[in-house]
C-alpha cells in the first residue's frame, strides 16, 4: 500500500488567496490535512479562519476569479484531484466527496421538489432513470426521518431542521467516501442540533464514511471527532487526536477557545474571551498571526510564522514559545 | 388553482366594463359631433336628430354606455361610421395579422435576449458582457421606424431576400417587421435577464448543485435560469401585451394590416365605434395575457402557486 492510499484525504501545502481590487485576501496559508478512512476530523476555528475555504478547495469549488488555489498535493482516496479535467471532477463531487453546507435555508433550490434535488445526484452518479432516482430519493428521505411521501414537496414547505435533513440526504445519496460538513448545525435550534448530529453519526457509521466536521463549537468536536485541527488566520496552529488537543492543549489560541466557554460549575465567573480580533487577511502580521492577541507572546513571535512541530506521534503545535524549554500554558498546568 | 383561474376570469368582467366606460367617456369629450361626418351637408336639424337616433347617439352618456354594454355582451361592437361594416368583423380580420406578427416578434426577442442575458451574467464584467450590453443599448436606443427603414434598404432593396411590405409573401413578409419590433424588445429583455441572473448566480443553492456534481452548463440552464425566470416572464408579458395592441410605426413602415393601424386610422376618421370596439377587444386580450403570465408564474415558482391556492 502506497503512502497516499492509507488516507482518504491527503492535502499538502494548500494555499488559497482571493485577488480582489482591494488587495489580496490570504484565506489559507499552507495547510496540510491527512485523514484516515472512517475517521472524523474536526476543523475548528473562529469565523474567517479559512475553514469553509479549505472545504471548498478540496472540492475545487473556490470561485475563480477571484480565488487562486495552490497546492503541492491533493489526493482523495488516492485520486489526484488537481490533475482531473472538469468533467472528471464533476464525477468526484457528490460521489466520492459530498458537502453539507452551513445554512439549509439557502442551499436548497426553491423551485425544485426535495425529491428531485435528491434524485439529481443519483441520476448523475448512479445513472438511474428519473423514476428510479425519485424512488430512491424517497427512501433516502425515510432514512433521514422524513416521510417519503413528502418527496414532491418544495423546500419552503419544510422547517429548518427538516431542510438540513434533506441536505444530509442529498449529501449521502450516493454514499460518498468523504463527507465534508460545514457547520451543519450552526443555523439550527439547539434541540434540533443534537438530533441532526446524532443522525449524521449514525449514517456515517452505516456507510463507513470519513468526515471532516467544520465547526466553531468545541462541544460538537468532543462528541463526534477522532482528530482535531485548530485553524487560525488560514493556518493550522494545533492538531492531534481529540484527547491530545482537549486534555493536553498546547497552543495559546486553543487555550483561549476553551477559556471562552462558559463554566457551568462557577456561574459567577466572567467569560474570558480572547482579547482583540482576528487579523485582517489582506494584511497579515509577518510573524505568528496570533501573537498580537497572545498572552505568552515574546519578541521571538514576531519574526517568521512558526511551523507545526510534532510533540508526540499524534500531536503537533505551531508556536514559537515551545522553543523555550519548560514552557507550558496555564491550561496545560491544570491538566 | 382552478378556482384561482375562475376567480381571475370573473374579475375580467368589471375590468372590461371599466375600460369600456373610460374609452366611451374619452370618445364623448373628443370634439366634433360624429353625426356630421355621416350626414349630408344640407341636412336639416330634424334629419340630423333622426340620424343621431339611428346611430345611437341620442340620450345621456350613461344611457348610451349601457346600451353599448348590452350589445357588447352579445358580441356586437356596432358598425363603423366610415366603412359601414361590422366592427367585430373588421377587428377579427385584422387580429390574425397582429397575432402572427406578435408571436414572431416575441420569438425573436426571446431567442436573442435570453442567451445574450445569460452569457452577459455568467461572464460578468468581461468582454462578452460589455458586448452584450452595448448591443442591448443599441437596440434600446434605436428608433423602431429607422431600424425598419434600414432593414428594408439592406434586406429588401439590396439583397432582395424579403419583401419591403405587405402581407402576401407569407412568413417571409413577417420577418422584417417582426425583427424591427423584436430588436427593441430583445434589448430590454437582455438587460432584465442579465440582472435577474446576476441576482441568482451567487446563491448558495448553485454551489450546492455544483457540489452534487451537476455540470456547470446544467447549473446555469436548469438551477439558475428557472429561479431567474420570474422577472423575465413579467417583462415578456408586458411586451407581448404591447405588441398585441399593435405596433403602429412598424405596421406603417411595412404597410402591415394589423390592429394598430386599424385604430390609428379610425381615430383619424373619428370612427368612434371602431376605436371603442378595437380598444375593448385589445383590453380583453391584454387581460388574458396577464392571466396567462400569472398562471405561468405558478408553474415556475411553487411559492407563488402556494399563494394562489391559499
Amino acid at each position: 500500500m502506497s503512502e497516499t492510499e492509507k488516507h482518504i484525504l491527503d492535502v499538502k501545502n494548500l494555499v488559497v488567496r482571493y485577488e480582489t481590487e482591494d488587495g489580496i485576501v490570504r484565506a489559507i496559508n499552507g495547510i496540510d490535512i491527512q485523514l484516515g478512512y472512517k475517521q472524523t476530523l474536526g476543523l475548528v476555528g473562529e469565523t474567517g479562519a479559512g475553514k469553509t475555504t479549505a472545504a471548498l478547495s478540496i472540492l475545487r469549488l473556490v470561485p475563480s476569479p477571484p480565488g487562486v488555489v495552490e497546492c503541492d498535493l491533493l489526493h482523495i482516496d488516492g485520486l489526484d484531484i488537481l490533475s482531473l479535467p472538469d468533467h472528471k471532477m464533476e464525477e468526484v463531487r457528490g460521489k466520492e466527496v459530498s458537502m453539507i453546507f452551513q445554512d439549509p435555508m439557502t442551499v436548497l433550490n426553491p423551485v425544485f421538489t426535495v425529491g428531485e434535488q435528491i434524485a439529481e445526484s443519483l441520476e448523475i452518479h448512479e445513472h438511474l432513470s428519473h423514476k428510479d432516482a425519485l424512488q430512491r430519493a424517497e427512501s433516502m428521505l425515510e432514512l433521514v426521518g422524513i416521510p417519503g411521501s413528502r418527496a414532491n414537496e418544495y423546500p419552503h414547505q419544510f422547517s429548518g431542521g427538516m431542510k438540513q435533513r434533506v441536505v444530509i440526504a442529498i449529501a449521502l445519496a450516493c454514499s460518498p467516501k468523504l463527507l465534508i460538513a460545514d457547520e451543519p448545525t450552526t443555523a439550527l435550534d439547539v434541540t434540533i442540533q443534537a438530533q441532526v448530529l446524532e443522525l449524521m453519526s449514525q449514517l456515517k457509521d452505516k456507510y463507513d464514511t470519513s468526515m471532516i466536521m467544520i465547526t466553531h463549537d468545541l462541544g460538537i468536536v468532543a462528541e463526534v471527532c477522532d482528530k482535531v485541527a485548530v485553524m487560525y488566520a488560514g493556518r493550522i496552529v494545533e492538531q492531534g487526536l481529540l484527547e491530545d488537543v482537549f486534555n493536553h492543549t498546547l497552543h495559546p489560541y486553543t487555550e483561549g477557545l476553551f477559556n471562552s466557554l462558559p463554566n457551568v460549575k462557577n456561574r459567577t465567573a466572567m467569560l474570558k474571551p480572547i482579547r482583540g480580533l482576528m487579523p485582517d487577511p489582506t494584511n497579515l502580521p509577518s510573524g505568528c498571526a496570533f501573537a498580537p492577541r497572545c498572552n505568552y507572546a515574546t519578541e521571538a513571535c514576531l519574526g517568521e510564522p512558526p511551523a507545526l512541530r510534532a510533540v508526540s506521534d499524534t500531536h503537533s503545535v505551531a508556536c514559537a514559545a515551545y522553543n523555550t524549554p519548560g514552557f507550558h500554558i496555564e491550561k496545560g498546568r491544570d491538566a | 388553482m382552478h378556482r384561482y383561474i375562475l376567480k381571475r376570469l370573473l374579475m375580467l368582467i368589471p375590468v372590461l366594463l371599466c375600460v369600456a366606460f373610460v374609452i366611451f367617456a374619452i370618445m364623448n369629450v373628443a370634439d366634433g359631433d360624429p353625426v356630421y361626418s355621416v350626414a349630408s351637408a344640407d341636412a336639416t336639424p330634424e334629419e340630423l336628430d333622426a340620424l343621431r337616433k339611428e346611430m345611437g347617439l341620442d340620450g345621456s352618456l350613461l344611457t348610451r354606455y349601457f346600451r353599448y354594454i348590452g350589445k357588447m355582451l352579445k358580441g356586437d361592437l356596432g358598425t363603423s361610421y366610415v366603412s359601414k361594416r361590422d366592427v367585430m368583423k373588421t377587428y377579427m380580420e385584422r387580429l390574425p395579422n397582429t397575432l402572427k406578427l406578435a408571436s414572431l416578434t416575441m420569438l425573436i426577442a426571446v431567442g436573442m435576449s435570453i442567451p445574450l442575458g445569460i452569457i452577459a451574467a455568467v461572464h460578468q464584467n468581461s468582454l462578452k458582457d460589455t458586448a452584450s450590453m452595448v448591443l442591448a443599448l443599441l437596440g434600446l436606443s434605436m428608433p423602431n421606424f429607422w431600424l425598419g427603414l434600414l432593414l428594408i434598404i439592406v434586406f429588401s432593396l439590396g439583397l432582395g431576400w424579403f419583401p419591403s411590405g405587405g402581407y402576401t409573401a407569407g412568413l417571409k413578409s413577417l420577418v422584417l417587421p417582426a425583427f424591427t419590433i423584436g430588436a427593441g424588445l430583445a434589448a430590454l429583455m437582455t438587460r432584465t435577464t442579465r440582472a435577474s441572473m446576476l441576482d441568482v448566480i451567487r446563491q448558495d443553492y448553485l454551489l450546492m448543485a455544483r457540489a452534487k456534481g451537476v455540470s456547470e452548463r446544467k447549473v446555469i440552464r436548469k438551477h439558475a435560469l428557472k429561479n431567474a425566470l420570474i422577472p423575465i416572464i413579467t417583462v415578456f408579458g408586458v411586451q407581448f401585451s404591447n405588441v398585441l395592441g399593435g405596433s403602429v410605426l412598424a405596421e406603417t413602415v411595412f404597410s402591415w394590416p394589423g390592429v394598430g393601424r386599424l385604430v390609428v386610422d379610425a381615430i383619424d376618421q373619428r370612427d368612434i365605434p371602431t376605436v371603442t370596439g378595437a380598444l375593448v377587444m385589445t383590453t380583453m386580450l391584454v387581460s388574458i395575457v396577464n392571466l396567462v403570465v400569472d398562471i405561468i408564474y405558478a408553474y415556475v415558482d411553487p411559492r407563488i402557486k402556494a399563494q394562489y391556492t391559499k
